[in-house]
């Protein structure tokens, strides 16, 4: 790998020299400040917070709920201690659906719904499913809000859907979902792996009841950091009861948010980091950033939709409608195989399934997936220039497995 | 007058703290023991009879 890329426009050491565009796993790469953050917190943040009553004790506590209310603040959330860090947006998920469905009843969900929502649900049921699945219309909102609204019933729980799609990028009307959600006296739970620090989120104001984020996407963080907003009324049951560092004289789990469902050690550079992030985010603005990816990802669709044999899947890409990811394939060429040619030449994709096999289902393109492009906020103009030409370059060639750059 | 408000937890004393700070009242977030275990506070230096107010309209709950 060759190391010395640019990071906030500048060239900096250690960041590997690829054109990468698979934001959509994980953010690459992490802005300075973040960098910065995760450093200084290994050398004054070391202590476990909420542990001991020494100044760094203190110090690395106080750090980590200024980066609750950082996050808190992003979101709209007026109460802090309803904003809970976990290890995942997996993890966040988890916990909510297994609360909700304690209880026995079934949730309604998406068609473009990712394993971090169905393999939860199947783990509680194995047998039986618990879910609806419901098929959407990104491009009709109306449409999609009647498919819901078919699909509640007395049993129905929840209403659970992901804010935009990890291989179409297409975003779906979660306001209007909150809002039937809550005609039906239903939470809604929204699964923003792809959609936190891309698009605007108000929590309050759309409505959401629970938020689930990953840290390291769009937020900006590490891998193995994320958020759970609780924005509604139900008893979140944690997914492991343990040391809280508070009440420890009783067996019993604390009631109080966040406490409830934060046992054990947090990871204090992971949140010190996440909390950069989203700084970075709030100071260069969501809808700026969510402007500049929407145009590399229409340039991305419009030059792709154009190449013969090249098949994108989903809608051309609408200002708020998507997010910056996109799917396609080639006839005649395996997705590995494109995927492996491109990697060849230095361009960062995935390809297959995504871990989200409904979303293929929908789209027809069982059981090989596609090749998925996913830009972020440093992905430049001229990454996804040289990325086409590259792309063009692969399909003119077919047989020739080192072609190009 | 100092005064040590207890809460429930950790984000609670945090909260609390910033809370008193926007009544341009300094409060220490701090760790004690006590018949509950470990648990968390707020240590006031100039008490007043609106601190607890102030908390519990912030939604800090105060224990004894």
């Amino acid at each position: 790998m060759a190391f010395g890329g640019r990071c906030d426009g500048v060239q900096v050491k250690g960041v590997v020299k690829m054109i990468y565009l698979d934001n959509a796993a994980t953010s690459y790469p992490k802005a300075v400040a973040v960098r910065r953050a995760v450093s200084e917190a290994m050398v004054r943040y070391g202590a476990n917070p909420g542990r001991g009553g020494y100044p760094m004790a203190m110090a690395t506590s106080e750090m980590v709920e200024r980066c609750r209310k950082t996050a808190a603040d992003f979101f709209g959330v007026d109460d802090e201690r309803r904003v809970i860090f976990t290890p995942s947006c997996t993890q966040s998920l988890n916990t909510v659906l297994k609360s909700l469905l304690a209880g026995g009843g079934r949730v309604a969900i998406s068609d473009m719904e990712h394993n971090a929502v169905v393999r939860p649900l199947h783990a509680i049921s194995p047998r039986y499913p618990v879910y609806d699945t419901v098929a959407v219309t990104p491009a009709d909102d109306e449409a999609t809000v009647a498919a819901f609204r078919r699909a509640v019933t007395s049993r129905t729980k929840a209403i659970v859907c992901t804010h935009a799609s990890n291989v179409t990028g297409e975003v779906l009307p979660i306001a209007r979902l909150a809002a039937l959600a809550h005609e039906y006296g239903l939470p809604i739970v929204v699964d923003a792996a792809q959609s936190a620090g891309h698009v605007p989120i108000d929590v309050k104001a759309d409505g959401i009841d629970y938020l689930c984020a990953a840290g390291h996407k769009g937020l900006g963080g590490l891998m193995g950091t994320g958020l759970l907003v609780c924005n509604g009324e139900a008893e979140l049951r944690p997914l492991a009861e343990g040391g809280t560092g508070s009440h420890s004289l009783s067996p019993l789990q604390p009631l109080e948010l966040p406490e409830r469902l934060e046992s054990g050690t947090l990871n204090v550079t992971g949140i010190a980091g996440l909390s950069a992030g989203i700084q970075t985010l709030m100071t260069e603005g969501v809808a700026r950033i969510e402007q500049h990816e929407f145009r590399l990802c229409r340039m991305l669709y419009e030059a792709l939709s154009a190449i013969d044999g090249v098949t994108v899947y989903g809608e051309s890409p609408i200002l708020r409608r998507h997010v910056g990811v996109l799917s396609f394939t080639v006839d005649g060429m395996t997705c590995d195989d494109i995927a492996q040619r491109l990697a060849n030449a230095g361009v960062a994709v995935r390809a297959g399934l995504h871990c989200a096999p409904l979303t293929h289902r929908r789209l027809g393109t069982l059981p090989h997936g596609t090749i998925r492009l996913s830009v972020g906020r440093y992905t430049t103009w001229q990454d996804v220039q040289k990325s086409v030409r590259i792309i063009k370059k692969i399909v003119a060639n077919p047989l020739q497995f080192n072609a190009i750059i | 007058m100092q005064a040590y408000y207890r809460v429930g937890s950790l984000a609670n004393a945090a909260r609390a703290k910033r809370i008193l700070q926007a009544h341009g009242v300094h409060g220490y977030m701090k760790r004690r023991s006590d018949s509950e275990g470990c648990g968390y506070g707020v240590l006031v230096t100039n008490d007043s009879p609106q601190v607890a107010r102030w908390l519990s309209e912030g939604g800090v709950t105060v224990y004894k």
